[in-house]
């Protein structure tokens, strides 16, 4: 199966910082894949970067198999790109943003585009400009999907939104998807948004990638271990992050954890506790794990 | 793509359009009050020759001035398109950010950029040629009736005053001006910087093309030589130097008599002559030693069509560069 997305050693380079630095990820096709990580993680960055509208400083993008060049335009009509910043020409009424998705892609695909607003309760007739937020987000998502991609590139897509919102177009969304097999790439910093839709997640902290698998194995292969507390981590375990108060000692562990005596109890972590171990890693290239003691005395003693 | 450039321009190009009808309004009333006033006027004499009579041709005055001032508005409208349309061709949507939207929709740059570029360019093209049958109209029966017989701007339209903004040469400016504008803005992205680059390149440009390019560059001027006779230290010359025809006079200057060349440009030599003589006569002897010789130079009036042809033709050129160089940025830039 070819990846639907491809990034090989992808980097960008803002005047001083690293927007995003050694990305190397695959997304298969007619998967929902989710992008996490905090604010200025390079999320953005890489979703620019895969829609041609960013250029990498270092590595490659693939999209389908066909490498993203300066100007291509291959790939173009293959994607529906969301931006962050959900831009749309502010003076245009809702049918001129269909208009110009029809006039500019020859898949357009009108009739289910006009039937997404009616469900959405839109009136074509509005002005962009004069619409919330959230309607905005709603029609810049609409002329994406008119274009009857291949794969979506949803930077935050549901970040405008209130909660109902929020649900009703993801519902929505992931209909249309499943009906049509799209490849999903979309991004948030809210995990628990993503854990509902998507099959793979990938981790972003500081401009790399953390981690990257489905959500199934990222479940399956991690652990939570509460026992008696212990100073430095124990070894021949991998430690994503360890917690200790008092007498207690919490870890977050990948892989098969041996048996280190009855004191400690074995526990299913959720997935945003997963994440948030990963985001509060150090960037280090050999993963290493962090000790994140808490412990409320140390002032007195000192 | 030519129906989204359309539709994303064009309140700016109804503004535009507006404008220049209300200019082009204006024109009008001036130059019909003026011809009424001119063939209806019982003391039409007084008003040729420019002459109170009594009071009777104040009105006449008033439509002078209001001429002056249609003359320089005139002037100001390439420049003033350059920064409404051109500035923010494509800086306004990069600012925007929809330039995002557009450049992964189904459409290369290229294309966008190009599309863009020529909808808007040739409108504002149109728009210019429109308001210049009516200029040429005016100026034919306004501007060079007064000015044969008075001094309305000064002198006929080889001039600067007129020749900037009659002919074919504002729609050749106005395209630059576009092209520039759109070509700074998609180099700087910000329409503020665009627009102040526009207008101290656009001003710099037309400075240069007059004062050197058109003067001296496009088609040698005619120099008339300042006759004058030298005995011992008396001097007899007539200070009047005239060319016989309708010119552009550009001033009092020196060059060196044909078929002889020094190191020193002939304007040089004539500074150190001045400077070792104070008196008139021997600083004369002085220049006619450096074969130096002192007079006008002028553009007469019948070259009118050929300089305007030629200055349109390195207005157009520089327009189509200043495209590439859009091009350039746009292709180059990367969110």
């Amino acid at each position: 199966m070819t990846a639907a997305l491809e990034t090989e050693g992808l980097g960008r380079r803002y005047r001083r910082t690293w927007g995003l630095r050694d990305c190397s990820l695959s997304v298969p096709e007619g998967s929902i894949t989710g992008l996490v990580g905090p604010n200025g993680a390079g999320k953005s960055t890489l979703l620019r970067l895969a829609a041609g509208i960013s250029r990498p400083t270092t590595g490659s993008v693939s999209i389908f198999g066909q490498e993203v060049r300066p100007n291509s335009t291959a790939h173009l009509s293959r994607i529906g790109y969301f931006d962050q910043l959900r831009p749309l020409y502010g003076g245009f009424r809702v049918d001129d943003m269909l208009t110009l998705g029809r006039r500019l892609n020859p898949n357009w695909d009108d009739a289910s585009a006009r039937q997404w607003l009616d469900d959405l309760g839109i009136s074509t007739k509005d002005k962009v400009g004069r619409l919330s937020l959230g309607q905005q987000a709603e029609v810049a998502l609409t002329v994406c999907m008119g274009k009857r991609p291949d794969l979506l590139l949803l930077d935050e897509p549901v970040a405008s939104l209130d909660p109902l919102a929020r649900r009703q177009l993801l519902q929505t969304l992931m209909g249309t998807v499943a009906e049509r097999g799209t490849t999903v790439f979309l991004s948030s910093h809210i995990v628990s948004e993503l854990e509902p839709v998507c099959d793979y997640l990938i981790i972003l902290s500081a401009s790399h990638v953390q981690i990257t698998g489905s959500i199934d194995s990222l479940l399956a292969t991690h652990r939570v271990l509460v026992g008696p507390r212990v100073d430095g981590p124990p070894t021949g375990i991998d430690v994503i992050s360890a917690e200790s108060t008092g007498r207690q000692t919490t870890l977050l562990v990948r892989g098969d954890p041996p048996d280190l005596g009855p004191d400690w109890q074995h526990l299913q972590p959720g997935l945003d506790e997963i994440v948030l171990a990963y985001l509060s890693q150090p960037v280090t290239p050999s993963n290493t794990s962090l000790i994140v003691d808490h412990r409320p005395e140390r002032g007195e003693h000192s | 793509m030519i129906w989204l450039a359309w539709r994303r321009h064009r309140l700016a190009l109804i503004v535009v359009g507006g404008a220049l009808a209300a200019l082009a309004l204006w024109l009008f009333i001036v130059a019909h009050s003026f011809e009424e006033a001119m063939h209806s006027h019982p003391h039409n004499g007084c008003i040729k020759n420019l002459i109170d009579c009594n009071g009777v041709s104040h009105g006449v005055f008033a439509l002078q001035n209001q001429a002056g001032f249609l003359s320089l508005f005139l002037f100001l409208v390439p420049c003033l398109l350059g920064v409404v349309l051109g500035a923010p061709l494509v800086a306004g949507e990069i600012q925007q950010r929809t330039n995002r939207l557009a450049w992964t929709q189904n459409i290369s740059r290229t294309r966008w950029l190009a599309i863009k570029w020529l909808v808007v360019g040739v409108i504002a093209m149109a728009l210019v040629a429109l308001l210049q049958i009516l200029v040429q109209w005016w100026s034919g029966h306004v501007l060079i009736n007064f000015l044969e017989t008075g001094s309305l701007l000064g002198s006929n339209r080889i001039t600067p005053r007129l020749f900037g903004v009659t002919g074919v040469v504002p729609i050749a400016y106005t395209f630059f001006a576009f092209a520039l504008g759109a070509a700074l803005g998609a180099i700087f992205r910000r329409t503020v910087w665009a627009v102040v680059g526009t207008i101290v390149v656009y001003g710099a440009a037309t400075a240069l093309m007059v004062f050197n390019i058109r003067a001296y560059q496009l088609s040698s001027p005619i120099f008339v030589q300042q006759k004058f006779t030298l005995s011992g230290p008396s001097v007899t010359y007539v200070p009047q130097i005239v060319l016989r025809q309708p010119a552009w006079n550009l001033g009092y200057s020196f060059r060196l008599a044909p078929g002889f060349s020094s190191a020193s440009s002939a304007n040089e030599i004539a500074q150190r002559c001045q400077d070792q003589n104070y008196n008139f006569a021997p600083y004369l002897h002085c220049l006619a030693a450096h074969h130096v010789e002192a007079g006008s130079f002028f553009q007469p009036a019948n070259r009118y069509w050929q300089l305007q042809w030629s200055e349109a033709a390195i207005y157009v050129a520089a327009a189509l560069v200043l495209f590439g160089l859009a091009l350039w940025a746009v292709r180059r830039w990367r969110a």
